[in-house]
């Protein structure tokens, strides 16, 4: 009957037909009230999708044979990835990738936590510390490397200087492949670790206060408040600074170049590092390229995982 | 119902005193200063270090209380060319000029891109942050996200293939073109951070502005921007030290003409002719602006770091 | 009359995500009337007032304002004022400001606008407040801001939105009061005024308008909605103590209707007769409001007209007396004046009025009395 051409809106417990020209009618006055809307993000969108040229131009690449010393561009299908793959550099540099991230992020967030317990008090430090241990923050990446580069130097170093006393002399820093990932990882706890903190102890100021007083009154405290009840209610602000650093730590590119450029033996050659000096100094863009996608694709699939996790931690709350 | 601001101090002490003991104010003192000395002894070294001539800091250990002299940051920033002296002298000079009118070009170019990015991001990320908001579709949310991952690429995947579509379209090497890119970073987090502001506002006040008789523009100017000013201060001042920190971009796309002061910096040190108490001083020059921004708008940071997870 | 109609519901649907607030919604308002709409929270009342207001748009169906097709009309071009029932007044604006508003959009002069400011300010009571910020006011004088604000420009349709909600008992019952004066402030325009107090239905509305679930159950003027409840659903909402609701059962002997249960026995008069014919079935509901109920505390000559019962509890209230009587299974409330003589664990005879007693339908739960059930216009 007329059922076919006309559609059916679904109540909770019974359907109410409408007829084709019932809904056209309000469709478009639907419309007319979005129109403003979309205009306002147009010009957000139309930037995006100029964004989308060279990645598209960039994936394409991956596909091509082209070095910046012969520009001349060849076809290749797979043969980039299927290289890649067998890369010992490739792997090399996923390992480096992943140490990297895995030190940074777990030193930033313990030795975060600790410092943002110590500020949640009255004492006069931390009224100071609150505002100073931002610092480090506020430098950029490179210069901070620099700064940390002047002091490991062996002449005028004072770090190696400090260090002789405890009894390690020249301390080769990122000279050396032992040392290497110790060092880059250091100068990023140093300028991130405040990142963590202030979002951590945001996180802590923000805890209802009553939890915690029937807590005391049920006689609980210090270390058993902190494991059993800080911790867990402040897991979803904690986890938006954790998925903050993880993928800037996977994309790290400013600290490790700044210091060592792949490290000794690519012993610190992270992705974006790898794909730098594949692309500029040995003029590969095809297969800088591809480390870059992959790299991409890798970091993609995590921050999506990492993403839901938070969502679904969000939610139990 | 909201605080005046005293009461709000007085609340805020008593919901932080944890009623220390003196043991435990005296050991937690104890341990903020170790964090104090291992966070911050690398400025305040670096800061020591740009206030002595090249002997004192060529002097192992380092002389640090003797003398303090300016004249680091006044070679800084000279300008004059010195006539006479033997050739070996004259183009030491004239390098030392090159490098002094780079470093200076340096914050010029950072100063010049980081706040006309940022301005355009905001011009174009705040009404589309609301438009975003308020707009009612299914895929609205997957267009917030897509916005958003923007922020999760390494930089590189772009990078590359703009370093040599720049070329390409003359791009390399201009102020348009590095700004563009720049624009490309502050635009998600802008829109991200203002939406979870105007999130949080209910729409019944544009409706009751509607019945008032305003117009959506007036609407939007008079009610929700004002009341949207914390988020998109948060975003504005985050998109700003993100830019201005900003190094790859800059190592690039730019040339020597146009790099911003984190590439000028790495360039002033390939030069060999290292005078340590030049190099901290402009160390201290290129980290001093977000230091101070990073204390004027410290309310701001934590809503900003956390692209609008944490509001304050 | 045609041109007696201020705005006219058509068909009227409106969806939201996949719940119906309205379901086929057909009625009209009249030309100065003030009409209520009552009903339970989610029952859809905010939805109306927000499709009279052009705030949003029905999905399926047709409003008509003065007898034009609004559908496709602004709110700006329909000339309503709106109050809604969290205020809503604009945060960063100070009492005088939020007055203001409405008025700067028209390009008046300053001065007009600080002088209309401060008589409708003044006719609130909210004069001393004008430099507040709204986090700094009381429910009370928020909600007032709130009507100053809507009240402020001149137009022919008001919608008032649960204006004495969130308010307490003391401030309600004050205002309730003002609201009296405010009603004949209005009486030249139409005033849609929305509700889930009963009471503040009985007291001001020209007509009331029951909606639940989105559906329209009933409309009428207070006394038909009183009286004549199209089914149990309007008897129960309105009115307190509830009514008295018994399912019972249709008993004949000889020229005599009964309505009989384990405990109740309530004899019908002739007058029932038409009603008990048409009804079908065997099983009925009874109804009877608390105030029409005759009682004795001695027992009466003709004992077997009267249901006997015992007192298990006398409540004072609003200077009436409530007698809650148990008749085994049964409990039946009975409203009284204050009375010395009434003690709990007593036994008290109470019988129905005749005239106010309902009969309900035990399926569908319609009013069986009223001829017809009367939607739109009356």
């Amino acid at each position: 009957m007329k059922r076919n051409r006309s559609k059916a809106i679904e109540n909770k417990n019974e359907e109410i037909i409408l007829n084709e020209e019932q809904l056209r009618a309000t469709s478009l006055l639907e419309t007319k009230i979005r129109r403003p809307y979309t205009l306002i993000i147009l010009p957000a969108i139309l930037i995006s999708i100029v964004f989308l040229i060279p990645f598209l131009w960039g994936l394409y690449l991956t596909f091509t044979r082209y070095k910046l010393s012969d520009p001349t561009l060849s076809f290749n299908w797979g043969l980039n990835y299927w290289n890649m793959v067998k890369s010992v550099k490739f792997w090399k540099s996923i390992l480096a990738t992943f140490q990297y991230t895995f030190f940074c992020v777990s030193i930033q967030t313990i030795l975060g936590f600790f410092i943002a317990i110590l500020l949640n008090t009255e004492t006069i430090m931390a009224k100071i510390m609150r505002k100073i241990i931002v610092i480090p923050l506020m430098i950029a990446p490179i210069i901070g490397t620099i700064m940390l580069n002047l002091m490991m130097q062996n002449k005028f170093g004072i770090f190696n200087y400090l260090l002789s006393f405890i009894g390690l002399r020249d301390f080769p820093w990122g000279a050396s492949a032992s040392t290497a990932m110790l060092t880059v990882v250091l100068v990023d706890v140093w300028i991130f670790t405040p990142f963590m903190v202030l979002i951590m102890l945001a996180g802590i100021r923000g805890l209802p206060k009553d939890p915690f007083e029937a807590a005391r009154v049920d006689g609980a405290r210090g270390i058993t408040v902190l494991i059993h009840m800080t911790f867990p209610m402040v897991l979803p602000t904690f986890l938006v600074a954790v998925i903050f650093r993880i993928i800037d730590s996977l994309k790290a590119f400013d600290i490790i170049f700044g210091m060592t450029a792949g490290g000794p033996g690519d012993t610190t050659s992270v992705f974006s590092v790898f794909g730098y000096l594949l692309t500029f100094t040995a003029l590969d863009v095809s297969r800088g390229t591809t480390l870059m996608i992959i790299a991409w694709l890798i970091i993609f699939l995590i921050s999506r995982k990492l993403v839901q996790y938070w969502e679904i931690t969000r939610s139990r709350l | 119902m909201r605080y005046t601001k005293e009461e709000n101090n007085i609340i805020k002490k008593i919901k932080r005193s944890a009623n220390l003991s003196r043991g435990m104010g005296f050991t937690v003192n104890i341990l903020l200063f170790v964090v104090f000395i291992l966070f911050l002894f690398p400025v305040i070294w670096i800061l020591i270090m740009s206030l002595k001539t090249q002997n004192q800091i060529a002097m192992m250990p380092p002389d640090i209380f003797s003398s303090f002299t300016l004249e680091n940051y006044k070679n800084l920033f000279q300008i004059g060319v010195e006539q006479g002296g033997t050739i070996t002298e004259q183009t030491a000079q004239t390098l030392t000029q090159i490098k002094t009118a780079g470093f200076l070009n340096g914050l010029m170019n950072t100063l010049i891109i980081s706040v006309t990015s940022v301005l355009i991001a905001t011009l174009v990320g705040v009404p589309a942050a609301y438009g975003l908001s308020r707009y009612r579709s299914p895929g609205k949310e997957s267009t917030a996200f897509i916005f958003l991952s923007f922020r999760f690429v390494p930089e590189l995947v772009i990078l590359i293939p703009l370093y040599i579509i720049y070329q390409k379209v003359n791009l390399y090497g201009t102020y348009w073109g590095l700004i563009w890119v720049y624009i490309l970073i502050s635009l998600p987090m802008i829109i991200w951070i203002t939406r979870s502001y105007i999130d949080d506002l209910p729409f019944d006040l544009e409706q009751a502005a509607m019945l008032d008789h305003y117009s959506k523009l007036r609407a939007f100017f008079k009610i929700i921007l004002p009341l949207a000013k914390p988020g998109i201060a948060a975003a504005i001042i985050l998109s700003f030290i993100f830019t201005w920190n900003n190094f790859i971009f800059g190592f690039i796309l730019s040339t020597n003409r146009l790099q911003p002061i984190t590439v000028a910096i790495i360039r002033y040190l390939d030069i060999t002719d290292l005078n340590y108490g030049t190099m901290a001083a402009a160390i201290m020059i290129s980290i001093i602006p977000m230091i101070i921004v990073s204390q004027i708008a410290s309310r701001y940071l934590v809503s900003g770091l956390s692209l609008g997870a944490i509001k304050q | 009359m045609e041109n007696n109609k201020k705005i006219i519901f058509k068909n009227i649907y409106k969806k939201y995500k996949d719940i119906f607030a309205l379901k086929n919604i057909n009625y009209s308002i009249n030309n100065n009337e003030f009409l209520v709409i009552f009903g339970p929270s989610g029952a859809g009342k905010t939805t109306t007032l927000k499709i009279i207001a052009g705030l949003e748009l029905p999905t399926v169906g047709e409003i008509f304002i003065n007898n034009q097709p609004a559908n496709s009309m602004s709110t700006f071009e329909r000339n309503v004022r709106m109050t809604f029932e969290n205020y809503i007044l604009y945060p960063h604006l100070t009492v005088f400001e939020n007055l203001a508003s409405p008025l700067r959009v028209k390009k008046i002069s300053f001065e007009e606008i600080k002088r209309r400011v401060i008589e409708i300010a003044d006719v609130l009571g909210i004069s001393n407040y004008l430099d507040r910020l709204p986090r700094e006011l009381s429910g009370g004088q928020k909600q007032r801001v709130s009507l100053g604000r809507a009240l402020i420009v001149e137009s022919d349709i008001y919608l008032l939105d649960e204006p004495l909600a969130h308010l307490d008992a003391k401030i309600r019952h004050k205002l309730r009061a003002e609201f009296q004066n405010i009603k004949s402030f209005l009486s030249n325009s139409t005033v849609i005024y929305v509700t889930h107090d009963y009471q503040e239905a009985l007291a001001l509305a020209d007509r009331i308008c029951i909606i639940d679930k989105g559906e329209l159950i009933q409309i009428g003027n207070p006394e038909e909605i009183y009286n004549k409840p199209t089914n149990i659903f309007v008897a129960e909402i309105i009115g307190q103590p509830q009514i008295n609701i018994s399912k019972l059962n249709i008993s004949r002997e000889k020229d005599n209707i009964y309505l009989v249960n384990k405990d109740l026995r309530i004899n019908l008069t002739k007058k029932f007769m038409p009603i008990i014919n048409s009804y079908n079935k065997n099983e009925i509901i009874f109804g009877c409001r608390p105030q029409f109920w005759d009682f004795k505390l001695i027992e009466p000559e003709l004992s077997k007209d009267f249901l006997k019962g015992k007192i298990i509890a006398y409540e004072i209230r609003n200077y009436r007396g409530i007698i809650t009587v148990q008749i085994n299974d049964e409990v039946i409330n009975v409203l009284c004046d204050i009375s010395r003589e009434i003690n709990e664990k007593d036994n008290i005879w109470i019988q129905p009025k005749e005239e106010e007693i309902l009969l309900f339908d035990a399926d569908t739960n319609n009013n069986l009395v009223t001829k017809n059930k009367e939607f739109g216009d009356a």
